[in-house]
């Protein structure tokens, strides 16, 4: 596994891809046994965990260049604050193959996975096969994904286009679990899709194989493909920049990005995981390093946070923390020059997790994108591919941060995306916005009143939905049934003053409207259908979270009464026609150009 | 006069209470519902014709009446008050802005031409600005108060209606209420024209209709006219087709049908230059 950053490899990784693709390399395809239990790497013999120095894998990430940080480097370093955390010298190895990780932890070489949750998930059943003594215990969450990965594809204007699809994504790495979000929101199944992998996540010039072993080289060789799960820079590539591909200069004509975690913000979480017999002999070193690894995210977090002050931010502790960010970027982007990419990566294409983020994704059960959902969520999606045979879950440390009195809780700040109403509503009519997820309410004539409790898993699913996308607006539409206007209409335009309708049994004439009476009454009722529903995921909140009214940030959401200007049947002709116009809708929107960032290239020089 | 007012009054509190009764929707969500309060309500212009007739007892009284009946008006409705003649008593468009209303009427003082159709015109551009920046979802109605007739337009009372009918396409409703028996040219062109001591009339055109009616109710419909209906689902919702050719709008569109009609003008040039150029080709 090898998650690489935007700018600085970009030309390296393109240079590759060209000479790659003008030799006419053939594309490596790999197999993962179903179950993933019966692949080789869970014969490795199990060992116990070698004392010494601590053996700990990084990958590249820029969240791991705090573990780094906090290490004094990769080499062992007794002094160092994660080395005084352990107890012992941490030698910090980069590992971006899951299967070798696999393999060193099984055989005792090192304690610890570093992987998403996904992969942990995947690999869970495996390992506690072998012994329960090596079920991962995940410890700690390092970051969320936001912006660094993505879905490209050709021939799909919507995720449910990708029925049929054949795709590419890495074996066992972070994007397999991504691509399962997309299919399971979509409406689909493992098997509506023919899922292909190779072995990197990206180029890769230490892999010995030769061909192409990575989805964007698979993409661009194999015209099969439809579609590939990317790392930033090479979804930029596919797409000509982020547009749709022509063909020309590695781009695949008509690939356009689908999606990328600035949008599904809260899909992919970085974890490190530790074996179940070393954790119960060493809990409290454990969490000793979980907490100093925490404490390094919030001195880098507050140097984030000076960057995103802009033009008031503090140039010497901008420049201070450039400095210490260079030998990070010489390390986790193989160039010290890199230091801005690797900052953009780590305060923008990433979110560090610090210890709320920890609380909240361990501690909140109820939380749909929380370890307990996560978990569930992946489990059953592998279980339903054959990935896995039966749900075999990771467990959690569980660590309390806010129990003790050496850490106050902070004071949830709640951080908008979006600047403004306004910004939303432009956000949302841009040219490059899709529809994610809809969910459509039915009211009855004249009324707008919706309550959750009528529908308490449509709006659980809704909760987690919103969540997961958590860089996307939520537009919320109501609709008029347009019957009546059209009645009104048509006899005005004949000249006529009432109309006739049945009161018991016999038909009595009343005086009719006037058109802009009913358009004026239309567009309320339309808005009021819209913001039932706006209403009624705040009481759902409220009432099944135990949210407040400050702690709920609703400031995605765009409320919209289109009147009836678009209904589902233009003239309805039946109450069931009528009934599915006097509706409102809940629809998810992907933004992903739109997505204002907290600081620009420009506020780093 | 007197009667008349009061009968005024009597029924537009009845309405306020009306329409305040659909907003007291209770919640612990306060700022939820200022926002939803903020997006929707009513919008009433109040067109107040303080014109020379207008002179002495009766404008007393119907500033009197006008400003009790404002105290009692109810929450969540945006007031602008536009007299015909004293500008610099107008009042923009304020949320539950009625004691501003009250003070402007308050030192209202009758005096002046009766510039009927200068006033509409500036009501709609106040109401179109309003609808592009704060909310495209209040029920916009404009009360034109008048005992006379239009002195300044040279289309005269003509004018006047034609503005009415422009302000009504543009989903405004228009509500003219005469004095002493004057003004009832507006009778027609009007969304509602009341005569002020008509009490049941002025009480049933101020209630808000339904957009939507139960499923269960059947209407009488000839196959003709749904015939007519199917024909005018085709066409862009909020456009009406006209009763007749008087009914023009005297205001300008959005632009977009003259942007279609261009579009067709051009493509009929083309296609005609085309034909134009083929046959002489052919000749040649």
């Amino acid at each position: 596994m090898k998650r690489v950053f935007p700018s600085f490899l970009f030309s390296l990784f393109v240079s590759f891809l060209v000479t790659g693709a003008a030799l006419g390399q053939k594309v490596n395809y790999l197999e993962i046994p179903k179950p993933f239990k019966n692949d080789p790497v869970f014969k490795t013999p199990m060992g116990s965990v070698k004392s010494g120095i601590l053996q700990m894998p990084f990958i590249t990430w820029a969240a791991d260049g705090v573990t780094i940080h906090a290490n004094g480097g990769e080499k062992p370093n007794a002094g160092s604050k994660l080395g005084r955390a352990a107890g012992t010298p941490v030698k910090l190895e980069r590992v971006d193959e899951f299967d070798k990780q696999l393999r060193a932890y099984i055989s005792g070489d090192s304690p610890f996975l570093r992987g998403t949750i996904g992969m942990i998930n995947l690999a869970s059943e495996g390992l506690t096969a072998i012994s329960p003594e090596l079920t991962p215990v995940v410890f700690l969450k390092l970051s969320w994904s936001t912006g660094a990965d993505g879905f490209v594809a050709k021939g799909v204007e919507k995720l449910s286009d990708l029925k049929g699809k054949t795709i590419v994504v890495q074996r066992t790495g972070p994007h397999m679990d991504l691509i399962n979000v997309l299919l399971e929101d979509a409406g689909l199944t493992p098997a509506d899709v023919t899922v292909k992998y190779v072995a990197d996540i990206t180029e890769n010039p230490d892999n010995p194989v030769p061909g192409i072993n990575d989805p964007a080289g698979a993409f661009r060789a194999d015209s099969s493909v439809d579609g590939a799960a990317a790392i930033f820079p090479d979804i930029l590539t596919l797409t000509a920049g982020g547009n749709v591909g022509t063909g020309a200069e590695d781009s695949v004509k008509g690939a356009k990005p689908i999606l990328t975690t600035r949008t599904a913000s809260r899909v992919i979480a970085d974890v490190y995981a530790v074996r179940a017999d070393w954790f119960k002999a060493n809990r409290d070193r454990v969490k000793s390093m979980a907490k100093t690894l925490l404490e390094e995210q919030k001195f880098f977090r507050d140097h984030l946070d000076n960057i995103a002050k802009k033009k008031s931010a503090d140039q010497a502790k901008l420049r201070e923390f450039k400095q210490l960010s260079r030998p990070l970027a010489g390390i986790i982007l193989f160039d010290e020059a890199a230091v801005e990419d690797f900052v953009f990566w780590l305060g923008l294409d990433s979110e560090l997790a610090l210890f709320s983020g920890n609380d909240e994704f361990f501690g909140n059960e109820r939380s749909p994108v929380g370890f307990a959902a996560a978990n569930k969520r992946i489990q059953a999606y592998y279980v339903s591919g054959g990935l896995i045979s039966s749900p075999t879950y990771p467990t959690a440390a569980s660590f309390k941060w806010f129990e003790s009195t050496s850490l106050a809780a902070p004071v949830v700040a709640l951080k908008p995306v979006f600047s403004s109403a306004q910004a939303v509503r432009s956000a949302a009519e841009s040219a490059d916005a899709g529809t994610l997820f809809t969910y459509t309410f039915g009211f009855p004539a004249s009324m707008a009143d919706l309550a959750w409790r009528d529908y308490p898993d449509v709006f659980n699913t809704i909760h987690e939905k919103v969540t997961r996308y958590g860089g996307a607006v939520v537009q919320l539409r109501g609709h008029s049934d347009n019957f009546f206007y059209n009645f009104v209409r048509m006899k005005r335009s004949r000249g006529d003053t009432s109309y006739e309708r049945k009161v018991g049994g016999a038909f009595k004439k009343f005086p009719l409207p006037q058109v802009e009476e009913l358009s004026n009454a239309a567009n309320k009722l339309s808005y009021s259908r819209a913001f039932a529903v706006k209403r009624a995921y705040a009481q759902y909140l409220r009432e099944h979270f135990g949210l407040s009214a400050q702690e709920m940030d609703l400031s995605r959401f765009d409320v919209k009464g289109m009147g009836v200007s678009d209904p589902r049947h233009s003239n309805p002709s039946s109450p069931q026609q009528r009934t599915e116009n006097m509706r409102g809708e809940l629809i998810i929107i992907g933004v992903e150009s739109e997505i204002p960032l907290d600081f620009g290239m420009e506020d780093l020089r | 006069m007197k009667n008349q007012l009061s009968s005024l009054v009597y029924f537009l509190s009845a309405h306020f209470l009306a329409l305040s009764n659909s907003f007291g929707q209770v919640s612990e969500f306060a700022e939820l519902e200022a926002e939803y309060a903020s997006q929707t309500g009513t919008a009433y212009t109040i067109v107040f014709d303080d014109s020379g007739s207008m002179i002495g007892q009766k404008i007393r009284e119907a500033k009197q009446a006008f400003a009790w009946w404002l105290e009692k008006a109810g929450p969540n409705n945006a007031w602008c008050f536009l007299p015909l003649n004293s500008r610099y008593l107008d009042v923009e468009f304020v949320k539950n802005g009625e004691s501003q209303v009250i003070r402007a009427v308050k030192n209202l003082e009758a005096g002046g031409i009766t510039p009927i159709v200068d006033t509409l015109a500036l009501a709609y551009e106040k109401i179109k600005t309003r609808r592009e920046t704060v909310t495209p979802y209040e029920r916009h109605l404009v009360i034109i108060l008048t005992d006379g007739a239009e002195t300044k337009d040279p289309g005269g009372n003509s004018a006047v209606c034609k503005s009415i009918v422009g302000l009504r396409d543009k989903g405004i409703e228009v509500f003219g209420i005469g004095f002493h028996g004057e003004g009832s040219y507006l009778d027609g062109f009007a969304s509602h024209y009341v005569a002020a001591n008509n009490r049941e009339e002025l009480q049933r055109s101020l209630s808000q209709v339904d957009a939507e009616v139960p499923l269960n109710i059947e209407f009488l419909i000839s196959g003709e006219e749904k015939k007519a209906m199917a024909l005018l689902a085709t066409m862009p919702a909020g456009k009406t087709p006209q009763v007749n050719p008087d009914r023009v709008s005297a205001f300008e569109d959005d632009g977009e049908t003259d942007a279609m009609v261009l579009i067709f003008v051009v493509l009929v040039i083309v296609a005609v230059g085309a034909l134009v150029l083929v046959s002489l080709a052919k000749k040649s």
